[in-house]
């Protein structure tokens, strides 16, 4: 972690980007590299692969990753893959789908373990 | 169990068995205070899922909050507020900072959100004549989402993280309970028995030589008792030679005829 | 004599005109429950009908909207192509304000070292003009002004309030709005040439225009680092409110101030009536809609083209409102954006 602090990255639609974008997340540094990916409709599964490999395991200047639920549905398995407490991985409805907890990689593992934790 | 009888490989004596007693009892006070540790960091834990389930439902909340209020400024504003955002993108005004909170031992990253001052005007004058206040209002809107998902991503790396710590305690905890305390205490009794064996042998021992000693004085004694007796059979030989000689008379009462014929001779002499 | 030259477009824009959504058509539309609905209905109930068509589900507001984009780009057109001056001139001025908007795009595009094709991929086709891309290429703003701006209508407007060599130094909203009230300015010269009818019904809806720039203006600058002479500054020289109402809009702070001067004007004083800081602005477009509905009653003038555009964004306005309001799932405020007159 860096004094100036660490940089939220957003994937997502280009309205809930710019919604970011707009309350100051976004980041262009020195290299030009973005720490945001607007997933529109040519935007490929592998882009949007890399861009979230890109901002979870290449970047470290990066502390949360905000990616919404119907783009990360896209690339799941990276999602529920990536099991490192930095980055934080947090999965946001967009402004068109609402929110489906059980479909949250995270909440659907809290979640069964307060079901489990209930029962027992 | 496994491990049942397993045990370590030492030789039996009572300063090893001083030894291990005093592991075993360190590794009892230890799976004692992983235990307590363990329950520490399961609170926390429980505490913190049900503190996730609630900040996404906020969160469902104050997204689509701060999505309308967008919508608002893009009606308002057209698509050249957009674009002022999208192509206005320097450097980050919002930061996450990171600190550390201390559970049982376990640290936790905990972030929270900075606003760097320097930067937050430059993008004020958005929309001036077509939608600004809207787009302030959304930027708002989206600040408020920003600060709720700081503290998701805050309880969520907690999550992670007591979730691994408590998965390591568990393993800790589990490893002393099935493994290293029972070997210990086999090993403790090994060496009792052991001991015990030992403590035996030498009784046995004791045992054996007592006999042995016992036995060596019977031998003795009986060898004395032989020899007087082959004496005795020597000189009563003798003397039943004599005996014949003297009187003709059988070998009738040996030990009489002896006597008498010594006191005969004594007698005779 | 209008008739002979202009009547082909006056009619294409009055027939397109009487194909604009109805009252009826907003109150069925709010009751569709998804963008599928909605796409049905515009398909079968509207003139939308062959530019929805081909739209695939899922639909989304986007989808819509480039659509309803689309068949404006396509109306607008005609009447160019049909149109010879002076009316060829007035078509051109109404594209202005599109131009300005495509200019801004290009220079903080350039300024930030995007890509031609990403800037000129959001350039509006109704402004585009054919040094646009020689904007985002330039590598100095002298350059651009020398190699882009000069042969365009825009030129004009920089020489007098803003120089070209300030333009990496300002701030990109105070360059728009800057050249929009020149641009503003001169349209209203422009338009004291034409006949009387477009003069009389122009001056209204221009000065209206004005108004209205200098309205929302002050309204957006409180709490900015906006200084009161900057704002000063994007006010017209004209305008119903002009000069006093103008002096005194320069100075206020909050909206309450803003309420208290317009309420000292009849056609304004409406507006002041709710609590809403954001009624004002509904407010203004219901007023200018009104006026261009009566400049549409009127015969033989140009004013009833700049009714016919103002009419466009509207429709579009209306339509990405009600469509992102259903997508949204918050249909409950779905009034508060949809506007239209009878």
């Amino acid at each position: 972690m860096n004094e100036e602090g660490s940089l939220m990255a957003v994937i997502g639609d280009e309205d809930t980007v710019t919604g970011f974008l707009l309350a100051g997340v976004g980041h262009i540094d020195e290299r030009q590299r973005a720490n945001y990916l607007i997933v529109g409709e040519r935007t490929t599964e592998s882009e949007i692969a890399d861009a979230f490999k890109a901002f979870t395991t290449q970047r470290d200047d990066i502390a949360v990753v905000l990616i919404t639920q119907v783009v990360a549905d896209r690339i799941r398995f990276l999602v529920e893959a990536h099991a490192r407490a930095i980055p934080s991985v947090l999965e946001i409805p967009d402004k068109e789908n609402p929110y489906r907890p059980e479909a949250d990689s995270v909440l659907a593992r809290v979640s069964h373990l307060l079901g489990g934790e209930g029962g027992a | 169990m496994s491990s049942a009888g397993a045990r370590l490989n030492v030789t039996p004596t009572v300063t090893t068995l001083a030894v291990i007693k005093s592991r075993l009892a360190g590794a009892q006070r230890g799976h004692r205070l992983l235990k307590k540790k363990a329950d520490a960091l399961t609170l926390r834990y429980r505490g913190i899922l049900r503190d996730i389930v609630e900040a996404k439902r906020k969160l469902a909340t104050s997204m689509r909050d701060a999505h309308f209020a967008w919508t608002r400024a893009k009606y308002a504003g057209g698509d050249a507020v957009k674009h002022a955002v999208l192509d206005g993108v320097d450097r980050a005004n919002v930061r996450v900072m990171a600190h550390e909170d201390n559970v049982a031992g376990v640290k936790i990253p905990k972030f929270t959100c900075r606003k760097c001052g320097a930067d937050e005007r430059r993008m004020e004058l958005t929309g001036l004549a077509r939608g600004g206040a809207r787009v302030r209002e959304a930027k708002a809107s989206y600040g408020e989402a920003i600060g709720l998902l700081s503290e998701l991503a805050s309880l969520q790396t907690a999550f992670v993280t007591l979730d691994e710590a408590i998965k390591t305690t568990n393993r800790r905890v589990n490893a002393l309970e099935n493994y290293v305390t029972p070997r210990l205490q086999n090993t403790v009794k090994y060496i009792l028995s052991e001991l015990d064996e030992l403590e035996r042998e030498e009784f046995f021992r004791l045992k054996k030589v007592q006999a042995k000693k016992k036995k060596d004085i019977e031998e003795t004694e009986m060898m004395e008792a032989e020899e007087e007796k082959r004496i005795t059979q020597a000189v009563d030989a003798e003397l039943r030679a004599f005996g014949d000689v003297i009187g003709g008379e059988g070998g009738r009462g040996a030990g009489g005829n002896l006597i008498e014929s010594e006191h005969d001779e004594d007698l005779l002499f | 004599m209008f008739n002979a030259k202009n009547g082909f477009s006056e009619a294409h824009v009055r027939g397109c005109q009487t194909k604009r959504l109805t009252k009826q058509n907003y109150a069925e539309l709010s009751r569709c429950d998804t963008l599928e609905d909605i796409k049905t209905y515009l398909q079968t109930m509207s003139d939308y009908s062959e530019y929805v068509r081909d739209l695939q589900a899922p639909v989304r507001p986007v989808d819509i909207i480039e659509c309803c984009r689309k068949r404006q780009i396509a109306e607008f057109n005609i009447c160019c192509q049909q149109a010879s001056s002076p009316l060829s001139n007035f078509l051109e001025y109404l594209t202005y304000g599109y131009m300005i908007d495509n200019l801004v795009l290009a220079l903080n595009g350039m300024l930030r070292g995007r890509t031609t094709e990403a800037i000129l991929e959001k350039c509006s086709p109704i402004g585009f003009f054919d040094s646009l891309s020689a904007v985002v290429v330039s590598s100095s703003v002298q350059e651009l002004y020398r190699l882009a701006l000069v042969d365009t209508p825009l030129a004009s407007y920089f020489s007098s309030s803003i120089k070209a060599e300030d333009l990496d130094e300002l701030n990109i909203e105070l360059i728009r709005n800057v050249l929009y009230k020149e641009y503003l300015q001169d349209f209203m010269v422009f338009c004291n040439k034409m006949d009387q009818n477009t003069r009389q019904l122009m001056e209204k809806l221009l000065s209206m225009e004005a108004d209205r720039h200098a309205i929302r203006i002050t309204l957006n600058s409180f709490g900015t680092e906006l200084s009161k002479a900057d704002r000063r500054n994007l006010y017209t020289n004209f305008g119903t409110m002009y000069p006093d109402g103008f002096a005194r809009l320069a100075n206020c702070e909050t909206v309450d101030e803003v309420k208290r001067i317009l309420v000292a004007y009849p056609e304004f004083r409406e507006l002041t009536k709710s609590d809403d800081p954001h009624y004002i602005d509904r407010g203004l477009r219901v007023l200018e809609l009104e006026a261009c509905g009566q400049a549409l009653d009127e015969q033989f003038n140009f004013a009833i083209f700049y009714a016919f555009v103002k009419f466009q964004e509207n429709e579009i306005n209306n339509l990405m409102w009600l469509t992102e309001c259903v997508a949204q799932r918050q249909k409950s405020s779905l009034g508060e954006g949809i506007v239209y007159i009878q």
